[in-house]
């Protein structure tokens, strides 16, 4: 049975959406493409696996049981993926750094071209992708420099140099379109209004946690949250009156002085004393010295750029 | 054994197409440090096993092994890494080969589709009398009209559709499997003689019934025109009021032996099945059974 693992891949696609045209989309290839990939595993397998109707697609018995084996295969061959490549940058003395879109990390990733690492060893800064954590653990990349709320991110597989640490959480809004005083502020009167804070790709864990803490503490939810690819553009929307600008730790910091209408609130400062971490992440076990190098060296850097306050 | 070309595919989402294959014989080739002894093991040749090392090498982008001693080849540092992380992968693939081993061996279902009247007997159950496919398969019977075979056969909703006067296309795979008789209908007039031969056929007083698909009805009437009658037409249900009592129609009749009344052209019985259909096995035997 010689089966291309790719097609595999795409198999296991077509079977939890059952959609051909959406298979296409996803994998970047056309549908008489998918047609021709799943009428060769097909062949290959000497079973028939999908059933198609203008309803959709649907797996057959056999289809069933075959997809379950393709499963196991499937998560092995993204590992092996994963593990090749990881093999590759060690050969070519390369780490990939992934790094989040949160200010410090923005300022870190300028940083990266002027700085002196050991020789030889080249760093390459990429996206850290939705899970940063899980990215580092199957070595998709090699160090993280990323921002995380509470304990979000944290794994026994992942070794943390924190950098700085923030406590509590920022709430800004522009007074010309709220009432809110910051000397009686009460955090669940800004819950009636639209919830401007930073997507999971500026700080990890952030909105989940914000979701839970308000449903557990005050039984409820913001009337609407929206998340923002980085801080700043959060903060322009509160400023445009859209809502109220929720961030972790001391953000009006982070701002520049286009914010400077926003009034702006800490609180949460003594229940929550380490909610904001920035730091430099790597795995656990990891053996590669010229990784440790890479992640010890951007470690200095940002301690520099952020261990104390602007 | 010959190692069939894998075919250029787009390299979608900056992922290697790796095949099950060039995993298993990096493993041996990595083991043997001989491509020469790594041909031997996997039944192959020299040639073929170093094409397949060739196009895992440009499937992950490195080279693989470089030159040892004695004409043999050394992993390289990538290769002896890579082979190091390889067995999950290789036992989840060896446990979905036994997955699919399992399937086979229970038999597989081979669903036969026919239109109503091939279930009255005749042809279709001669046929299937000849076919031996208990061995592997697990037979089941669909009733499905011919006009919806092709969707019924391109959707997998059926295995091998037989049906009258289906044509050849692209997207099929088409057994022929012989003639079908005719059954002759004439007025009193004729008086038990009826014409032998097309030429004889009485100009405007002749019908074929409709089978099939149109075109193939529309073909038939062509290739008795090419036999020297003239006129005829084809009855369908609509066109059943003009004909009169005194004409001749020409019925098929998939339930009688074909009994070689050989002066007429006739409607093909032919199984028809998707082409590249996964049972690879299913097309030679029906070829066979048509044979016989």
């Amino acid at each position: 049975m010689d089966i291309d693992l790719s097609s595999l891949l795409v198999f296991r696609h077509l079977a939890q959406t059952g959609s051909f045209t959406e298979t296409g989309k996803h994998w970047q290839i056309s549908q008489p493409a998918v047609s021709l990939m799943i009428g060769r595993l097909e062949a290959a397998a000497g079973l028939i696996l999908l059933e198609r109707s203008s309803a959709g697609t649907r797996l057959t018995t056999p289809g069933i049981q075959f997809l379950e084996r393709a499963n196991e295969v499937c998560d092995a061959y993204l590992t092996l993926i994963d593990g090749m490549r990881n093999i590759g940058r060690r050969m070519d003395h390369e780490v990939l750094v992934a790094i989040d879109r949160s200010w410090f990390g923005s300022i870190v990733r300028e940083k990266i071209p002027l700085t002196a690492f050991p020789q030889g060893v080249t760093a390459i800064p990429c996206d850290p992708g939705p899970n940063w954590g899980e990215s580092l653990e199957s070595f998709q990349c090699d160090v993280v420099i990323a921002g995380r709320f509470l304990r979000a991110g944290l794994s026994p597989g992942i070794q943390e140099a924190a950098i700085r640490k923030e406590r509590g959480i920022t709430v800004a809004w522009n007074p010309n379109f709220y009432p809110f005083e910051p000397v009686d502020f009460s955090f669940p009167e800004i819950l009636r209004n639209s919830v401007l804070m930073p997507g999971p790709g500026v700080v990890t864990g952030f909105a989940s946690s914000l979701a839970i803490w308000c449903e557990h503490a005050y039984g409820m939810h913001p009337a609407s949250s929206v998340l923002f690819s980085c801080e700043m553009d959060a903060a322009q929307a509160a400023c445009a009156g859209l809502g109220i600008m929720v961030a972790p730790g001391d953000a009006m910091l982070r701002l520049d002085e286009t914010c400077e209408e926003l009034v702006h609130v800490r609180t949460f400062e003594f229940l929550l004393p380490e909610a904001f971490t920035f730091g430099v992440y790597c795995r656990s076990d990891e053996t590669s010295k010229e990784v440790m190098a890479v992640a010890a060296t951007l470690g200095k850097l940002s301690g520099r750029l952020f261990a104390k306050s602007r | 054994m010959n190692e069939v070309p894998p075919k250029k595919q787009p390299d979608f989402q900056g992922l290697p197409n790796i095949t099950f294959r060039q995993l298993e014989v990096f493993r041996v080739v990595c083991r043997e440090e001989s491509y020469a002894n790594a041909a031997l093991e996997l039944r192959s040749t020299r040639a073929n096993i170093k094409r397949v090392c060739d196009d895992f090498e440009n499937a992950v982008g490195r080279p693989l092994f470089e030159e040892g001693p004695e004409r043999g080849v050394r992993p390289t540092p990538f290769a002896v890494g890579l082979l190091g992380q390889i067995s999950p992968l290789s036992r989840s693939l060896r446990r979905l080969g036994e997955t699919v081993k399992t399937l086979h061996g229970e038999g597989r279902i081979l669903r036969f589709a026919a239109a109503g009247e091939f279930f009255r007997g005749g042809l279709f159950t001669d046929f299937l009398g000849r076919l031996q496919i208990s061995d592997s398969f697990r037979p089941c019977f669909l009733r499905i009209e011919t006009k919806r075979s092709r969707t019924a056969l391109l959707n997998a909703e059926c295995d091998v559709y037989f049906g009258v006067g289906i044509g050849a296309s692209d997207r099929m795979d088409l057994v022929n499997l012989g003639p079908i008789p005719w059954q002759i209908q004439a007025g009193k007039e004729f008086n038990g003689a009826l014409p032998t031969t097309p030429v004889d056929l009485p100009e405007g007083k002749w019908w074929l019934s409709e089978g099939g698909e149109p075109e193939s009805s529309a073909a038939l009437l062509e290739a008795f025109h090419a036999c020297g009658a003239k006129g005829g037409r084809i009855l369908t249900g609509s066109s059943d009021e003009s004909r009169s009592a005194d004409h001749i129609v020409f019925f098929h009749n998939s339930t009688a032996r074909h009994d070689g009344n050989g002066n007429w052209p006739c409607y093909q019985f032919s199984a028809v099945l998707r082409k590249h259909h996964p049972y690879s096995e299913l097309l030679p035997r029906l070829k066979g059974a048509a044979i016989s």
